[in-house]
């Protein structure tokens, strides 16, 4: 059990530094190479292609078997997803990786803010959800505050 | 630099939107045809855009730059996603994405040694901040599931 949890962490870990790295290498590309929404669309072509590679058989099974009707809330995932990436690389042409990636990692928090809007009775705000809140905010006005010194 | 850090928190509010309607249309699709949806829609929305705004500038990219577009695609979805979601598999998701929220730090790190980045203490500390409150909130999460 502790071994399965230690290759999960490991996992996790090297998910946080691959994530980095993107940020990185992402930042040099929009100083070098193209602008922020060129990099976005073909990264997101190419994690598209990559995913499908994997996922095909089954998620092709899927699709066919999922009503048009139902398509509307997953069309509306990738329109913010895509919005999400635009952003992401356009603010990471506009300022330091050191000053992007810590406010890029509050979304969780602010998942929890629209499931509590959007999915009632799923989400519940807690004491700790607010002391988190607290401890966020703050963070981005001492990333604020930085900026100006 | 004010403009960097609204389009980072606009980027953070377009991955948790995502976020919050895939959880709503794993209620009628599965997984993975969910996955490679919001990804198609994904790609062909921002590729429409960027071909409107860009596309002089598209068909006159040296061809190295879609080997650079590949290795960001690979190491985000591949090696950033692929890993997270084994890590959810193996830790459960609120867990995992404690650590996973912990990015910054190799970010710094990263952004410091190899893009000449300088770094001063309210910025370490509104990191530290930040990591700290995501932790906390996706270890409560844990305790309401």
């Amino acid at each position: 059990m502790n071994r399965i949890k230690n290759i999960g962490l490991l996992y996790a870990v090297v998910s946080a530094f691959m994530y980095s790295l993107a940020a990185v290498i992402g930042k040099q590309l929009t100083e070098d190479i193209a602008s922020p929404l060129v990099i976005s669309s073909f990264s997101l072509f190419f994690g598209l292609i990559v995913t499908f590679l994997v996922m095909a058989p089954k998620a092709v099974k899927d699709i066919a078997q999922t009503p048009i009707k139902n398509w509307t809330t997953i069309i509306i995932a990738g329109l913010c997803s895509s919005c999400g990436v635009m952003f992401y690389f356009l603010s990471l042409a506009s300022a330091p990786v050191v000053v992007v990636t810590p406010i890029i990692s509050i979304y969780p928090l602010i998942t929890i803010g629209l499931a509590f809007i959007f999915l009632k009775g799923i989400e519940t705000i807690s004491l700790r959800t607010i002391l988190g809140t607290i401890l966020v905010i703050t963070g981005i006005i001492f990333i604020l505050f930085g900026n100006g010194n | 630099m004010i403009t960097g850090i609204l389009l980072a928190i606009c980027a953070a509010s377009g991955f948790a939107g995502s976020a919050v309607f895939i959880k709503l249309s794993l209620q009628k699709i599965p997984y993975s045809g969910a996955t490679i949806m919001s990804l198609l829609v994904s790609a062909l929305f921002s590729l429409s855009v960027a071909l409107m705004m860009h596309f002089d500038e598209i068909i006159t990219l040296p061809p190295i730059s879609y080997l650079w577009f590949a290795i960001v695609g690979f190491i985000t979805f591949t090696g950033g996603r692929s890993l997270q979601y084994l890590a959810i598999n193996r830790m459960g998701a609120a867990r995992s994405s404690s650590l996973v929220a912990c990015s910054p730090f190799f970010a710094a790190i990263l952004a410091v040694i190899f893009l000449g980045e300088s770094i001063n203490i309210w910025l370490v500390l509104g990191t530290v901040f930040i990591v700290s409150g995501v932790v906390i909130v996706s270890l409560s999460s844990e305790k309401n599931e």
